[in-house]
């Protein structure tokens, strides 16, 4: 008692230290305040009986120490007058406490006994929950709140303060400017009273569970909240583990720590979005369901443990009706087909349906809000889209889940152990994903629109963190632990990119990603093309995905029997980091974006801006007008280049416009347009072309205010 | 072959082929890089791959701390823009990799395996210390640095073997105050390590006293340097922990006082920290080892020398680091200040009650307490005297147009810190007053800091080659380099720090300027880097 009265004590006083010495625009203060109790909480880990000390008490000495530092540098950091001082005590302050939670997150396996219990101790909820409010302060001052997270802060708002969820008086007032830097306009498609109300198109379930949590702290009590929304996801991760694999506590914590330390969670755990909340119903579900396979009884806390997240997810968002409607199918198969609870349940899901349809119909206009019935007509989709939608919910590097964090690729040898098993895990899994997963990727916003990567699957995760398990079992060989080496220090890097720079995991859809384009800025090449993106589909979405399918099981699974350390890892990972600008060099350009950073404009401007709703919709493109000119420096394939343009007129008067092509200061071609508002392909060429030159995009006209324009697309480039 | 001697060999694979890929990648980096980030790039392959292969061959299994070093410093070198502050934080990383590494070999109970890592740990250190020499590397440096360090680790080896841990703490105090395991510590640590060999035992105090003796004697028949007394009196910081009281009867006590004699009398030599070498080696040599002793020794070394390791790496890339390292502890640009002086006084006499006290509280007086102590100390002084800047993000260049820049102040400053850099000024002699700081008060009158070439700022390109052959090495405000697109030479700037004395009649100043002379040549320029005020 008297230590944990000191543990805390300090932790009060230096918060208090930190709190009067810091500036208040100091943008480390809520960190620093913070800090204190996160190592409180760390140390009360510690003390848990039972728990073990991994690497002892110079483990324990190593990052006293370095904690000692880093706090030391962040005091001294104005004295230094470096820029991105700030920034790089959040990276080792982040790689600090995610160090420390794993190496807690290791010692905590004598607490799991020989078989996983029912009921995880309560520092499996506490330990990730520490590390998400640790976080939390920088992470949400770094990036506010972004895409339908304000929405969801403004009703919750609105509710705390005007017990409605009339919005108008809150979008007058300004209220958003108590959580944003700017005053929130309504979405397209908020639905509007009769009385001139103002109402969101986002349910009111999410909004009222934030309510009271902002009412006291703003919205740093909402996200709070999330954070133990999230922290309970992994909580019930661990439990639902039991019904699949009880007798391997080992593996099932490393993939547990996985799950739940590291992203996509992690940047999910601070943020407003549905999907968690929505993951953690359908965990709860699944829990309980699968208990049915053991009895078959229909209890009272079954029935609630069931039946209630069935019903709260609709009402969190009417598309996870596609979750419901499964977990419910679950849960016929698992207790024996029975027909009763079927036909409660059902009918209860069937009633909640048709009110919310029904409501929607009396308030919106339109049974599903925004949607159309259009969109679930599945079968008028192309295969193609729903193959590119369903990989790219996982390859794609700008929002799918191996891009954002690439220890998942595990994914790969583990679903084909799993499958060489037929593990009942993978059943459930499909059962319970693929009618969601199905509507997700038929839909031009498959990626989840302006959010982290792999929003929508997101509710997948704690199947998929499962899925983890068998594999672990098998990773002492040699290949296995430099893959894992190498794949954890890739996701640490990144991780700690995404929690210095927050906005770098919001990407454009423009198949690149903001952290590609700042490699290619250091290195003037052309990296992104070489890396998949299902919304710019290039050669690379098609290579990668097969070599990656290939070579990561069968680096798992080599060599057999020995065994090896996980330091080489860090080898693999660089090896790959260096071969991206050496291929990138090398590789003959077949493409290029006229929008992209790597290619230098004299002028113009993008096509459509880059805020336009639906951007995908439209062709990107880059818009020259008259006297401006757009260059990029190809990596030649042959001697001889021909140069295929898309292209469209924007004509505003009569004045001719010409585009010419030149090789540096050597012309090659020009071409004048005939047919104003209609994109055309023109193919130039074969011209003679010197490694090294620089391919030129000019637009001229006569002379004067530049009122006509093309907009161009992109060039492809067939070498010979 | 034996099969336990090809594990050994091949447990060493993995961190080896972290090292190499580390380098390999900046290089790639480099590569594909345009002129001064290319250049910046490529040396900091060189220093990764001088810093990380040795480390790899030294730490224990599984060497860890390789892999998270070259990820780390590849993760700042990819990512941050080109300039001091990416050298910083490389910098930085590659000494908390061998920092780690040499925790973790240190804390092997097994003291057989200690011995032969301690020569690749050696050249792992020296290549820190050898930061600026690695830019153009040159041949000499197998004479300046690698044989010596070889030579060093050694030393080092033999001595841990019969003296004990303290002997390879005096040998890490010898390295910071001689700034590195260059040729005369490993001389120094050689002889040393000669007499112990020759003996198979610990050194006889005797033989040690007069071979020490002999080397500040020499000390002594050389001119006087520059280092004012009391300014070396914060130096004696180096030798914490051999101020604990000696136990073991009068002889102890006989060496302790000739040990401290010594001390004190290399510090009258002006020489500065370098001077205190010999009294260090011969402490640790002389007492025996307690267990206070070794640990407080082992902290002490090992924050001395990380520091000064830090102070002689890009980009600080001080000449003398730990002379440096106690300047900016102490709060000034070139030399220690008194607040400093004072404090090590105080550390060395609770140094000496250590003992007496760790009887009474043995848990609260143990030397692993004190290991944050430091960082606690730098945190406390740093957060409540936070600089408060006045220049933004861009610097502003003097010129024989434009003489003249100044900013309003909100309250009294307690010191001013500015950040300078000349250009065009190599025709100058040094000392000769370029412009000034002034302090604005507000009856009209002001206070001024004067700006001299050669003393409180210098030429940006002082390192180049013709202009340090000509003006000598650069003033002690040197702060900062960085590298330009010539990949011959760092560039510097220099930091001044001045406590400006308070307005007559007690006016408060109300602005603060720095201005050029008048008369200058006019392609003179001066760039202003940073303005800050600290309370």
């Amino acid at each position: 008692m008297r230590a944990r009265l000191v543990r805390w004590g300090t932790a009060a006083a230096a918060s208090i230290a930190f709190g009067i010495a810091l500036d208040k625009a100091d943008p480390l203060r809520g960190t620093l305040l913070f800090l204190p109790w996160i190592v409180a909480g760390l140390r009360e880990i510690d003390a848990l009986p039972g728990v073990r000390r991994v690497g002892g008490q110079l483990a324990s000495g190593l990052e006293a120490l370095a904690l000692g530092l880093l706090v030391a540098f962040a005091a001294v950091r104005s004295w230094l007058a470096l820029p991105f001082a700030t920034a790089a005590v959040v990276g080792g302050l982040t790689l600090w406490l995610l160090l420390a939670a794993l190496r807690r997150g290791i010692g905590l396996r004598p607490l799991l006994g020989a078989r996983l219990p029912a009921r995880p101790p309560a520092v499996f909820f506490l330990l990730p929950l520490t590390v998400y409010l640790g976080l939390q302060p920088w992470v949400t001052a770094a990036r506010l709140p972004d895409g339908d997270e304000p929405y969801y802060l403004l009703v919750a708002h609105s509710l705390a303060y005007d017990l409605d969820d009339d919005l108008a008086n809150n979008y007058a007032a300004g209220d958003s400017l108590a959580f944003l830097d700017r005053r929130l306009e309504p979405q397209p498609g908020d639905p509007v009273g009769s009385g001139g109300e103002l109402y969101s198109r986002h349910n009111l379930l999410l909004p009222l569970l934030l309510a009271p949590a902002y009412r006291l702290a703003g919205a740093a009590g909402a996200q709070t909240v999330m954070a133990l929304l999230a922290a309970a996801l992994a909580w019930v991760t661990l439990r639902l583990a039991r019904h699949y694999f009880r007798a391997h506590p080992g593996p099932v914590l490393v993939a547990w720590l996985a799950g739940a330390l590291l992203s996509p969670l992690l940047l999910y755990a601070p943020q407003v979005w549905v999907e968690v909340p929505a993951a953690l119903l359908s965990a709860i579900a699944l829990d309980h369901l699968l208990e049915l396979k053991y009895d078959r009884l229909w209890n009272r806390r079954r029935w609630l443990g069931i039946g209630l997240p069935l019903l709260l997810l609709p009402l969190l968002k009417i598309r996870l009706l596609l979750l419901a409607v499964p977990l419910l199918a679950l849960a016929w198969w698992h207790a024996g087909r029975p027909r009763k609870p079927l036909i409660i349940l059902g009918i209860a899901l069937g009633l909640l349906s048709a009110a919310m349809l029904g409501y929607n119909t009396f308030t919106y206009g339109n049974p599903l809000k925004i949607h159309t019935l259009g969109e679930l007509r599945l079968y008028e989709t192309p295969a193609r889209t729903y193959l590119l939608g369903g990989a790219g919910l996982f390859f794609d590097t700008a929002f799918g889940l191996f891009g954002a964090t690439p220890v998942w690729l595990l994914l790969l040898p583990a679903t084909a152990l799993l499958v060489a098993r037929r593990h009942p895990l993978l059943f459930d899994l499909l059962v319970f994903s693929s009618p969601y997963l199905l509507i997700v990727a038929s839909r031009r916003e498959w990626y989840g629109g302006w959010s982290p990567p792999f929003r929508y699957a997101l509710v997948i995760l704690p199947l998929l963190t499962l899925m983890l398990v068998p594999l672990l079992e098998q990773r002492r060989r040699l290949g296995a632990r430099w893959l894992l080496g190498g794949l954890f220090a890739a996701t640490v890097a990144l991780l700690l990119l995404w929690t210095v720079v927050p906005g770098w995991t919001y990407n454009f859809a423009d198949g690149r990603t903001l952290l590609l384009d700042q490699l290619g800025a250091r290195t003037g090449s052309d990296i992104a093309r070489l890396t998949p993106s299902m919304l710019r589909p290039r050669p690379a979405t098609w290579i990668v995905p097969l070599l990656l399918l290939a070579g990561v099981p069968a680096l798992w699974h080599w060599p057999r029997r020995r065994s090896g350390a996980v330091a080489g890892g860090a080898a693999l990972a660089l090896a790959a980091l260096a071969a991206l600008p050496l291929l990138a060099a090398r590789l003959p350009t077949r493409t290029i974006e006229l929008e992209d950073a790597w290619v230098a404009k004299s002028g113009g401007h993008l096509h459509p801006d880059r805020w336009m709703f639906d951007r995908t919709r439209y062709r990107g493109g880059w818009v020259l007008r008259e006297g401006e000119e757009a260059t990029a420096y190809p990596v030649a394939g042959g001697r001889e280049l021909t140069v295929t343009v898309e292209l469209e007129w924007v004509r505003n008067t009569d004045s001719p416009l010409t585009l010419t092509l030149r090789a540096g200061e050597r012309p090659l071609a020009t071409w004048e347009p005939t047919t104003p508002r209609h994109w055309e392909r023109i193919e130039l060429g074969p011209f003679p072309w010197q490694p090294g030159e620089p391919l030129v995009f000019a637009v001229s006209g006569p002379a004067g205010e530049p009122t006509n324009g093309l907009i161009l697309d992109r060039a492809r480039l067939a070498w010979r | 072959m034996s099969a336990r001697s090809f594990r050994a060999l091949a447990s060493r694979i993995p961190p080896f082929a972290s090292a190499l890929a580390a380098g390999a990648a900046l290089a790639v980096l480099a590569a594909h890089q345009q002129g001064a980030a290319a250049v910046e790039s490529a040396y900091f392959a060189r220093w990764a791959l001088a810093v990380l292969v040795p480390l790899a061959l030294a730490v224990p299994r599984p060497g860890h701390e390789i892999g998270a070093a070259a990820i780390a410093s590849n993760l700042a070198a990819w990512v941050l823009p080109a300039g001091p502050q990416r050298g910083a934080a490389f910098g930085a990383l590659l000494v908390a990799a061998v920092v780690t590494g040499t925790v973790r070999l240190l804390a092997r109970r097994d003291a057989g395996g200690l011995r032969l890592p301690l020569v690749p740990l050696a050249v792992a250190f020296q290549a820190l210390f050898a930061a600026p020499r690695l830019l153009v590397p040159a041949p000499a440096l197998l004479w300046t640095d690698l044989l010596p360090a070889l030579a060093a680790g050694f030393a080092l080896a033999l001595l841990g073997r019969v003296a004990g841990r303290s002997a390879l703490a005096g040998g890490a105090l010898v390295a910071v105050a001689l700034g590195g395991f260059g040729p005369v510590a490993a001389g120094l640590l050689l002889v040393a390590a000669g007499v112990a060999g020759w003996r198979g035992e610990r050194p006889d105090p005797r033989f040690v006293l007069g071979f020490a003796a002999a080397g500040s004697a020499g000390l002594l028949l050389l001119p006087r340097g520059e280092q004012p007394v009391f300014a070396a009196l914060a130096a004696l910081v180096l030798l914490a922990p051999f101020a604990l009281w000696p136990a073991g009867g009068r002889s102890a006590r006989a060496w302790w006082l000739g040990g401290w004699g010594l001390a004190l009398a290399a510090a009258t030599t002006g020489h500065g920290v370098a001077a205190l070498a010999p009294a260090l080696l011969f402490l640790s040599l002389a007492l025996a080892p307690t267990p206070e002793r070794d640990r407080l020794a082992t902290l002490w070394s090992g924050w001395l020398l990380a520091g000064a390791a830090l102070a002689a790496g890009f980009p600080w890339l001080a000449p003398q680091p730990a002379g440096q390292l106690l300047a900016w502890l102490g709060g000034t640009a070139t030399s220690p200040s008194r607040q400093l002086v004072a404090a090590v006084l105080l550390a060395l006499a609770a140094a000496a009650l250590l003992p007496l006290l760790a009887r009474r509280w043995p848990r609260a007086a143990a030397p692993r307490h004190l290991a944050l102590l430091p960082a606690l100390l730098l945190a406390g002084c740093g957060l409540f005297r936070p600089e408060t800047p006045l220049l933004g993000t861009a610097p502003v260049v003097l010129t024989a147009t434009g003489p003249l820049w100044g900013a309003p102040l909100a309250a009294p400053p307690g010191e001013i810190v500015v950040e300078l850099a000349l250009a065009g000024s190599a025709q100058l002699a040094s000392g000769t007053a370029i412009g000034r700081i002034r302090l604005d008060c507000e009856d009209g009158a002001a206070v001024e800091r004067a700006l001299r070439t050669g003393i409180e700022v210098a030429d940006w390109a002082a390192r180049r080659p013709d202009l340090a052959a000509r003006l000598g090495p650069p003033p002690a405000t040197a702060w900062i380099s960085w590298l330009g697109p010539d990949p011959t030479f760092f560039a510097q700037r220099y930091r001044l720090l001045w406590s400006p004395p308070p307005c007559e009649g007690g006016a408060p100043p109300v602005a603060v300027r720095i201005e050029l002379e008048p008369d200058l040549p006019p392609e003179l320029t001066l760039a202003i880097h940073r303005v800050g005020v600290r309370r």
